[in-house]
């Protein structure tokens, strides 16, 4: 922190209307130069919405205004209309969470997007020079990798630091830009996670600004400096985070002490709901599992490890390659999707898009693909807009109404919708990837009691999570998983992230081939 | 701001849900939303009473009538063109599979002494092979759909342009069908009992029915639907077979209509004006969603607008000038209008 102790960001009364929601109403407040600055906030807390507008890609309201320091220069500029020319003028970076990085070209031509090619006569690529340039900027940034290989090569976190290298590669001097993370660790693997953290300490002491939005608050304990708080659209708090804790963030962002819902006891006695045998399918080549009435099974592994493939099997939209799946006793039918949903199958894909209507109303959301059980010769509207309106009460939705597009709701408010229509269908069993991925910790702690709540009247449940606390919270049993099969088991009071974290290496040591030596990262 | 929103209460799983006295209905929605589903019906209503003023000899029970009856076969072929686009596919060999079907009901009655009926079940035979071929094309083996029924369309009109040799068919022999579009029943023109049965059943099979809200599921998110379980390529496919049956009903209307099956049909002028229709009516009662009431509300608007202007003067070439207007300013204001809605 040898920079002078001013703001490099400030930011004035910037509001934003979505129709009839208030986004943000008026939000103020600065940030200091070389710092990690989290920016916090439940779904639909404005979040999203003010990255957006920093980055020009949405329009604030009138008299929104932001404040930058450059090069010792102050310089002022209204967000009412703001263009993404404009917000990379006034130094903004931006790295958002699906990195716009192209796995199959070569790290120089990922860089080279990011800036300009260097061109020799008739506009041929000079690509000697192209490398050099290259080798010179991740040297800069401490990546220790060469500029020819393939970015499929690169571990997941350094692809996104990576992003990072590309946003910040032409400036002078750390100063000039603000450095904002739109969830920059959401799809990391655990291990990752650390090592890209500590990539950003080193940026910041460098003299970088950088505004982190993050849901995972024992990440932003371990990284920030300065905290904001965003609730329901308006500035709650800017502090130093000092020595507060992710319950004392919890409850900031939420505005109420959270709960924390301990792991329920499962009887072994109870009946085997699911039962699966020498699965393969995708990934997962080979795994037996039996899920008993009641329990919550977590499935953790890297990415790559097969947890989601053993969902997918199981569910029929993967076909199988082998192996026998058994609901309450009964064989299913392999790959087809129907018939896993008649036998009271649910499964929500990591990506909530794959699964989200859009255009559609929550209410149609919430009854898709069941319509039929509204249909009396035509279809009752009351009766699913009535549903719809439970779920949106039941789940804490913030929406306007059950007819409103889900597409008009925050992406953590579409995930609840979604994530409740499954929930509220009582399954026999459900299958969920990530079930709180980018979602805020008070719908966290209710999603959590909901799954809870619902197998225990009926049914069971198999959770993936690279989220190791989430999987402490909710699971009775996690199966480690390495290479596409079950290398280990934890159940009861061994399971802790500490556990988890040990077993998780372990596997994926002996399952994975060696990574070649030049892209063996360094720690900083 | 609704008060659900201002006092998020994530309950604790479990608690019923508080006494509910907030039932929304459409009209507690906000008024934007409200303004978009009745902009098109107030716009309609508004061109109507205008020209009724200005223009003599608009606002008369005879001149209604017609523009009202005359509409029957367009406003089929729009409801054809408007299925595949439920699912989020286009057809543009609505109007080839229209002309096929009418030479080859005339074809069928004429050259073949075929009874009328057998000449109607032939040309609608044909027209939903034709919507099957594309269909499969586009379901099953993954086909761009603006291609394979560009192509369609045209092998069409060069086979029909190869058997006529351009020339008219006269529609001797078709009987009941002569007369079936001409003049009124108790008042209300006879195109109105084509087009409407069409349009119920229609309307009613996309809002009414489970497999309605099926194709809605898939053109809102495809991969969704198929995730979901929906039969995405059985239904997806289904609506190109009704958009081909009903595309020959409207061939066959065109034939009741004019008593002669005119190959140049199938090059398509009719196509945009359907088209235009279907985008249209996707701004209406369902906005962002194609609907039947909307489309044809739509063919009527764009009707009677062409229909007033020429009273007031307005050469025929207005006519497709106002219809490709049409198109690209519904498909702009849609988009402008959903901007404002949607979180980017």
């Amino acid at each position: 922190m040898n920079q002078p102790p001013d703001e490099a960001l400030e930011i004035f009364g910037v509001s934003k209307n979505y129709g009839p929601t208030r986004a943000l109403d008026d939000v103020s407040f600065s940030l200091r130069h070389g710092r990690i600055h989290a920016l916090l906030g439940g779904n639909g807390s404005g979040k999203s919405t003010l990255i957006k507008i920093l980055a020009g890609v949405v329009r604030a309201e009138p008299g929104g205004r932001v404040a930058r320091t450059i090069g010792g220069r102050r310089v002022e500029a209204g967000l009412s209309g703001l263009t993404p020319g404009g917000s990379r003028d006034l130094g903004f970076r931006f790295v958002h969470q699906d990195v716009p990085i192209f796995p199959g070209l070569s790290i120089t031509e990922n860089l080279a997007l990011g800036s300009k090619f260097e061109r020799g006569a008739v506009g041929r690529i000079r690509w000697r020079r192209q490398h050099t340039r290259a080798r010179r900027v991740l040297k800069q940034f401490g990546l220790d990798v060469s500029p020819r290989e393939p970015v499929y090569r690169l571990p997941p976190a350094a692809r996104t630091l990576l992003a990072i290298v590309r946003a910040l590669q032409d400036q002078a001097d750390p100063s000039d830009s603000v450095l904002v993370l739109d969830e920059p660790t959401a799809t990391l693997p655990r291990g990752d996670v650390a090592w890209l953290l500590s990539s950003l300490r080193r940026l910041a002491e460098q003299g970088q600004t950088i505004l982190l939005v993050s849901h995972r608050l024992d990440e932003v304990c371990q990284a920030a400096d300065d905290i904001t708080v965003l609730r329901d659209g308006k500035h709650v708090a800017t502090m130093p985070l000092g020595t507060r804790t992710t319950a004392d963030l919890a409850e900031l962002i939420v505005g109420r002490p959270v709960p924390r819902v301990g792991s329920s006891g499962v009887a072994a006695q109870a009946p085997v709901v699911l039962e699966v045998r020498g699965l393969a399918a995708g990934a997962a080549g080979g795994v037996d599992l039996d899920v008993r009435q009641g329990e919550i099974v977590g499935l953790v592994g890297i990415t790559g490890s097969g947890r989601s493939s053993v969902l997918r099997g199981i569910y029929g939209a993967l076909p199988r390659r082998a192996g026998t799946v058994l609901i309450e006793g009964t064989e299913l039918r392999a790959g087809h999707v129907r018939t896993a949903r008649s036998r009271g199958v649910r499964f929500l894909p990591e990506e909530r898009r794959l699964i989200g209507f859009g255009g559609m109303s929550v209410a149609m959301n919430a009854s898709s693909p069941d319509a039929g059980r509204y249909w009396r010769g035509y279809l009752d509207r009351r009766a699913e807009r009535r549903a719809g309106q439970d779920l949106i009460r039941q789940f804490g939705v913030r929406a306007p109404s059950a007819d409103a597009p889900l597409n008009s709701l925050s992406g953590g408010n579409q995930q609840k919708v979604l994530v409740g229509a499954a929930i509220r269908s009582e399954p026999a069993v459900l299958l969920i990837d990530e079930p709180t991925q980018g979602v805020d910790v008070g719908a966290r702690a209710d999603i959590h009691a909901h799954i809870k709540q619902a197998v225990s009247r009926r049914g069971c449940a198999v959770v993936v999570s690279s989220d190791l606390e989430e999987v402490v919270d909710l699971c009775d049993r996690v199966l480690i998983l390495a290479g596409g099969r079950i290398v280990t088991q934890l159940a009861g009071e061994e399971i802790t992230e500490l556990a988890i974290a040990r077993q998780m290496e372990q596997g994926s040591r002996s399952a994975l081939p060696d990574l070649p030596d030049s892209l063996a990262m360094r720690i900083g | 701001m609704e008060s659900a929103v201002d006092q998020p209460q994530p309950l604790a799983p479990g608690s019923e849900s508080p006494p509910s006295g907030e039932q929304r209905s459409v009209w507690q929605l906000p008024w934007a939303q409200v303004a978009e589903k009745w902009t098109l019906p107030a716009l309609f209503v508004v061109m109507v009473a205008i020209f009724a003023v200005t223009a003599s000899g608009f606002w008369t029970g005879e001149n209604i009538r017609v523009v009202i009856g005359t509409q029957a076969p367009l406003v089929i072929l729009s409801v054809a063109a408007m299925m595949p686009l439920v699912v989020g596919q286009f057809d543009l060999s609505v109007a080839a599979i229209a002309g096929t079907a009418g030479i080859a009901m005339v074809t069928t009655i004429t050259r073949f002494h075929a009874p009328l009926g057998v000449g109607i079940l032939v040309a609608l035979v044909i027209s939903g092979l034709i919507g099957l071929f594309n269909g499969a094309m586009v379901s099953f083996v993954n086909l761009n759909a603006f291609i394979v029924t560009l192509g369609v369309s045209t092998v069409l009109q060069g086979v029909v342009q190869g058997y006529t040799g351009g020339s008219v068919l006269a529609g001797t022999n078709i009987g009941a069908l002569e007369t079936s579009l001409s003049g009124n029943v108790g008042g209300i023109p006879k195109g109105v009992f084509w087009f409407l049965p069409v349009a119920l059943v229609m309307w009613y099979l996309i809002e009414e029915t489970p497999f309605g809200r099926h194709l809605r599921s898939i053109g809102a998110n495809n991969g969704a639907a198929r995730l979901l379980g929906i039969p995405t390529r059985g239904l997806t496919l289904s609506t190109f077979v009704m958009s081909g049956v009903l595309g020959g009903l409207a061939g066959i209307a065109l034939v009741a209509q004019s008593g002669s099956a005119d190959p140049s049909v199938t090059l398509g002028t009719d196509l945009l004006p359907a088209l235009a229709a279907a985008f249209l009516g996707a701004s209406a009662f369902f906005p962002g969603l194609f609907n039947v009431a909307g489309t044809v509300l739509a063919i009527f608007f764009v009707a009677f607008l062409v229909d007033g202007l020429q009273y007031l003067g307005a050469q025929p070439w207005t006519s497709p000038v106002i219809d490709g207007a049409v198109l690209v300013g519904a498909v702009t204001a849609s988009s402008l209008l959903r901007r404002d809605r949607v979180r980017q």
